[in-house]
């Protein structure tokens, strides 16, 4: 039965940490670099449906809409003033190492002008948690859970389904040919960004939601990172999978060794994993083209 | 009017000439081919005509009109690239592969079933990879996948690369066939024997310097051409 519980508790967890490793692994996929500013777009979104939504009252669907369009038009700036002049000059991947670091301290720059080193809560949005068969199931878990299966079972019908989603993946593969079959490849690019920032602005709330908003915030982003690897670089599925079960394996860690060991103990499973695994779960063939 | 004509075309890169005062001209219907060395430029010359490199001077004209800048917007005007080494999208399936080369056009399904009846072993094998494609077969991919965009003409770059004796007798066959759909089709090759014997008008290509241009025949014939590149 308590086995049952860290489950239903690491599952919020664990969707969170989905919805930034899929935002992560789509630009690494279609681009080939680590957007290490993801954390801090994360923030910058997820204070600024505090700002304009949650703290003016208004309620979860508002804080939620703003997050997530701030994330996806903060994140096609990004491109445009950081990405886009080492994109189309075909430079060294140092470039981009680069600017998505200056670009999230710019991010979290900002959003520490704002709020200082202040930690601040979005409203309770939900009631009590529910009780079923003995087993404690908070409200905010079940929304989180549902809307972010939501968002990726969409963002995989996307790749897998749809023009643009072909598009996305021969970009992906190679930029040139791509091109060549009339594929603007710019716009594609750009699209890629605007998904994987509105992913970044959803898992922002939701973090907010279930914690609290403080400025580095985004250092949380490492989870996601780590989950992405798990799951095999590039892998979305992958990413998916290994997010979950970090999610669960964390949240099952802390309840039974406590908060302060719990880290080391998930990274140190997370370097043996890799150790035996390295290639991580699904085991990518997008790394085999090169 | 010549459906394609480069003009006064220069091409650098770095420190390279690749391309130097190159002027040509294909005529619609006509199959037009560049032989030449490995390095003489013939890779730079399609990739020029296509937009993926940007000429220092000159330009490209097609239909009349001077060509535009971006590689999507050309392929828009009715000109398809199949480039060296074939690209297909090895971790694509095969007919993700064909469904992307008709990105520019919305009935998909009708020129689908086109290269599926031309090309029946793309629709046997249309969901693998691209990749678990011999060396010939996916030549074939990239071929339909470019024809997909329907096309008016089809730059195609060393089409029999690295492919057996066999086969390349029956890419050049293809080729021809869609020569005879009124496909106009400029093709660059170092297989200068094969080249020369199903194109109609050829020109040569060293050290990024077009040197002598005739028929395909003539060309067969000549001294030069055939010291040089035909080992006779
Ligand atoms: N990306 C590049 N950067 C620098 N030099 C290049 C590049 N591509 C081709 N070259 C040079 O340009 C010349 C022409 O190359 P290319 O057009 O590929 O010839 P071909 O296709 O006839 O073998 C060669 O000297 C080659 O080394
Ligand atoms: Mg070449």
């Amino acid at each position: 039965m308590q086995i049952l519980q860290y489950l239903i508790n690491g599952i919020a967890l664990g969707s969170v940490y989905a919805l930034i490793a899929t935002g992560f692994s789509l630009i690494f996929n279609v681009l080939k670099f680590s957007n290490f500013s993801h954390g801090a777009l994360m923030t910058l979104s997820a204070f600024s449906g505090y700002f304009i939504a949650a703290g003016n009252g208004w309620g979860l669907v508002p804080t939620i809409l703003v997050s997530v369009l701030t994330g996806a038009a903060v994140s096609l700036f990004g491109e445009f003033v950081a990405f886009r002049r080492i994109l189309t000059h075909n430079t060294s991947p140092v470039y981009f190492f680069v600017s998505s670091i200056t670009l999230g301290t710019l991010y979290e720059g900002i959003v520490v002008l704002k709020v200082g080193a202040n930690f601040y809560n979005y409203p309770r949005f939900f009631g009590k948690p529910y009780r079923i068969a003995g087993l404690f199931v908070a409200r905010s878990d079940i929304i989180i859970f549902c809307i972010s299966a939501a968002a990726l079972l969409l963002l995989a019908y996307m790749i897998r389904k749809t023009k643009t989603g072909r598009a996305l993946r021969s970009v992906s593969f190679d930029r040139d040919t791509a091109s060549l079959m009339g594929i603007n490849v710019t716009r594609t690019i750009q699209f890629a960004f605007i998904v994987s920032g509105a992913l970044a602005g959803l898992a922002g709330v939701f973090l907010g939601i279930n914690y609290t908003l403080y400025p580095t915030m985004g250092s949380i982003v490492v989870k996601g990172f780590i989950a992405s690897v798990i799951g095999g670089l590039g892998s979305l599925p992958g990413a998916i999978i290994g997010a979950m079960l970090l999610g669960i394996l964390e949240t099952t860690l802390i309840s039974i060794i406590g908060s302060g060991y719990a880290p080391v103990f998930t990274f140190v499973i997370m370097l043996v994993f890799l150790l035996v695994r390295p290639r991580g779960i699904a085991g990518s063939n997008i790394q085999e083209k090169a | 009017m010549p459906l394609l004509e480069t003009k006064d075309l220069w091409v650098n890169y770095d420190f390279v000439e690749a391309l130097k005062n190159v002027s040509i001209q294909a005529d619609e219907g006509e199959i037009y081919s560049i032989i030449g060395s490995n390095g003489a430029g013939k890779t730079t010359l399609l990739r020029t005509i296509s937009g993926l490199v940007k000429p220092k001077s000159g330009y490209v004209e097609f239909m009349g009109e001077k060509l535009p800048s971006k590689p999507h917007k050309i392929v828009q005007k009715g000109i398809v690239h199949v480039p060296e080494g074939r690209k297909t999208f090895s971790g694509l399936t095969i007919e993700d592969n064909l469904l992307v080369g008709a990105h520019l056009h919305k009935d998909m399904e009708e020129s689908l079933e086109t290269q599926y009846q031309c090309f029946p072993i793309l629709r046997e094998r249309r969901h693998q990879f691209a990749g678990t494609l011999s060396g010939g077969e996916q030549q074939m991919l990239a071929i339909a996948r470019g024809l997909m965009s329907r096309p008016r003409i089809m730059l195609l770059d060393e089409p029999s690369l690295g492919l057996a004796p066999l086969i390349v007798n029956e890419v050049f066959d293809l080729i021809k066939r869609i020569r005879d759909m009124g496909i106009t089709i400029f093709v660059v090759e170092q297989n200068a024997r094969k080249a020369l014997s199903i194109c109609d008008k050829a020109c040569v290509l060293e050290n990024g310097v077009v040197t002598v241009c005739g028929t395909g025949s003539d060309l067969l014939e000549s001294d030069v051409v055939r010291r040089a590149y035909l080992g006779a």
